[in-house]
């Protein structure tokens, strides 16, 4: 069955195993350049004191920014484009084509031949996923370092999630295709499943969620995009904690109401020269600018005003110590969510007639 | 009959066995579907090897030489062979299983004239070879193909068996009746299988129970296994329209 197997699937490995030697080929040199530029400037830099500007002087060429682009985007698309051209026709050709009614009536057992087909494509496709990961994690060590963000994309793209992802996704591909028997519907399915799941429902309803989060109160005359301290200090900068809220509240942990806020706060004609001059005048002329925000309709409010009345930001989110936590959490979700198509898959093929 | 659907009623007993999805039972019995399904992309001898690797009991020698005897390319991808050659190549993978049951469904349906005689040809010789130990049961449409190659007819029609025996003895058994038009009704001598009437002559054609017939009132003719055939599915066709008729239904 192994020979079989090797013979009906080493096209689409070779396929892969090409991509990812080109892969190879654009993010060693790359990333041995990127890390060597960082490097340099970091020293330099230090002399100068100058190094958080770092992340907005570095790697600003056209070429680059593509690279910082594509680099993670390809990573991301893997495991959907497995789950639709690996995954989909893996079961769905045999049907349509009715070569499942010749394998299935030589001396083999439909169950022996599922799996070591199965066991052939899941465990390559992890491999090379693993593969494409590992290269990205370790190309974007520079862009990790320079914006210290890596519960954004990057969280996607690095570490051990990617191949819990291809796995999912080749598994739930396996399954539209012995469902429907029929490639286009199955590739339609499968696409709009994968998409709904791994871009959107998981990075933005659950992964905030894996953990309870931390909560901090920050004053309100800065803001997160500040450069220099943060109220992440033990650490991690700003950047690295995947904030899930920000809210003012008073001394009483009240949230502010936006559209009835503290009256003497709120500014009536922001964008005149007047009212900006009131506003000034309302932080008692401190600073050049002052920090506005108007929400949900309401009034233009005095951020630095709030402040002085006892307002603080109050600032759930998840700290980036637990980074490592979240990718095994997200490894272990996809891998158990894999179980159900592979699951479905094995009635399919054992109980539904040829 | 190969497991490859479940039934939706009743049982059958194949080999002294009960179909199923066991090696054990697959290995017994060699299948070509109907649509002759092939990976298109491997060759022949691509095909014998995955024979090889999927079962037990496979003679690869047997299915190459007989591969080469009918002069059928080993290494091109059965996708661009003629389908008289891929269907030679399907009745070779078949046989090289060594199947002591051998199903085949409408396997010339979709084959030229010239291709079907040469795939019955193989067929023929390969049960020659097999030395009394292969049966073929084989479903077709063309009944001139049937008198040809087979021993044992089955007529299957609406789902019920409605003859089940020796294609010479059926030829034997079965005439064709024309006199002039008269009331008949089956009898001791004979069962009407099927009857036509113009305005002077009856034409049957019926079963006999005895092994001759005398019947003066009677011209007796020889019929063809097309005829037979014919005769039984209208038969069955006449009965569903009149129980359709009465509101009833059959199955």
């Amino acid at each position: 069955m192994n020979w079989l197997a090797w013979r009906q699937h080493r096209k689409q490995f070779m396929v892969v195993g090409i991509s990812l030697i080109i892969f190879a080929a654009v993010t060693i040199p790359t990333g041995l350049s990127f890390w060597h530029t960082y490097q340099h400037a970091l020293t330099t830099c230090k002399t100068t004191d100058t190094c958080n500007q770092l992340s907005g002087e570095l790697f600003q060429s056209n070429i680059d920014g593509l690279l910082f682009h594509f680099i993670p985007l390809a990573v991301l698309l893997l495991p959907v484009l497995l789950g639709l051209f690996w995954g989909v026709p893996f079961l769905a050709r045999e049907y349509a084509e009715g070569t499942n009614k010749l394998v299935w009536t030589q001396s083999i057992s439909r169950r022996k031949w599922l799996t070591v087909k199965l066991i052939w494509v899941l465990l390559g496709a992890a491999i090379l996923t693993a593969a494409f990961a590992a290269l990205d994690t370790w190309w974007f060590k520079t862009g990790n370092a320079l914006n210290q963000n890596r519960f954004g994309n990057g969280f996607s793209t690095q570490g051990i999630v990617p191949v819990a992802y291809s796995i999912f996704a080749v598994s739930l591909g396996i399954m539209f295709g012995a469902w429907f028997r029929r490639t286009m519907a199955a590739l339609g399915v499968t696409l709009f499943l994968l998409i709904a799941i791994m871009l959107i429902l998981v990075p933005n309803g659950l992964r905030p969620h894996y953990e309870t989060p931390l909560n901090y109160k920050m004053s309100l005359s800065r803001s997160l995009g500040d450069t220099g301290p943060t109220p992440f200090d033990n650490g991690p900068a700003s950047g690295a904690a995947l904030i899930l809220d920000q809210y003012p509240v008073n001394s009483t942990d009240q949230p502010l109401n936006w559209s009835n806020p503290p009256s003497k706060c709120i500014i009536t004609n922001p964008g005149t020269p007047q009212g900006h001059s009131e506003a000034i005048k309302q932080v008692n002329g401190s600073g050049p600018d002052v920090n506005i925000i108007s929400r949900n309709g309401g009034p233009a409010i005095n951020m630095a005003c709030l402040g002085n009345l006892g307002y603080q930001m109050d600032i759930k989110y998840q700290p980036s110590y637990k980074y490592w936590d979240f990718q095994r959490i997200e490894t272990g979700l996809y891998l158990a969510l894999s179980v159900i198509p592979i699951g479905v898959t094995y009635w399919l093929v054992l109980r539904r007639d040829a | 009959m190969v497991s490859l659907s479940s039934p939706s009623a009743g049982s059958a007993n194949v080999l002294s066995k009960s179909p199923s999805q066991s090696p054990e039972y697959l290995s017994e019995i060699g299948y070509l579907a109907q649509e002759i399904p092939m990976y298109s992309r491997l060759n022949a001898k691509e095909h014998i090897e995955m024979g090889q690797h999927l079962n037990s009991n496979w003679d690869s020698e047997l299915a190459i030489k007989r591969l080469n005897e009918l002069s059928i390319p080993l290494d091109r991808p059965v996708g661009k062979l003629s389908g008289g050659q891929r269907a030679q190549v399907a009745l070779g993978l078949a046989l090289a299983k060594k199947p002591k049951l051998l199903l085949l469904d409408e396997p010339v349906a979709a084959l030229d004239p010239l291709a079907r005689v040469d795939f019955l040809k193989s067929l023929a010789r390969a049960v020659t070879d097999a030395e009394g130990e292969l049966t073929v049961v084989m479903s077709s449409h063309l009944l001139a193909d049937l008198e040809r190659v087979c021993d044992h007819i089955i007529i299957l029609a609406s789902g019920d068996t409605q003859l089940c025996d020796d294609i010479e003895l059926v030829l034997k058994s079965h005439k064709l009746l024309v006199g002039k038009r008269q009331e008949v009704t089956s009898n001791n001598n004979y069962t009407i299988i099927q009857q036509t009437e113009t305005a002077k002559e009856t034409t049957m054609l019926v079963k006999l129970r005895a092994s001759k017939l005398h019947d003066p009132r009677w011209h007796i003719r020889n019929v063809d296994i097309e005829e037979i055939v014919l005769a039984y599915m209208g038969q069955k066709r006449d009965l569903a329209d009149t129980i359709a008729a009465k509101g009833g239904s059959l199955r």
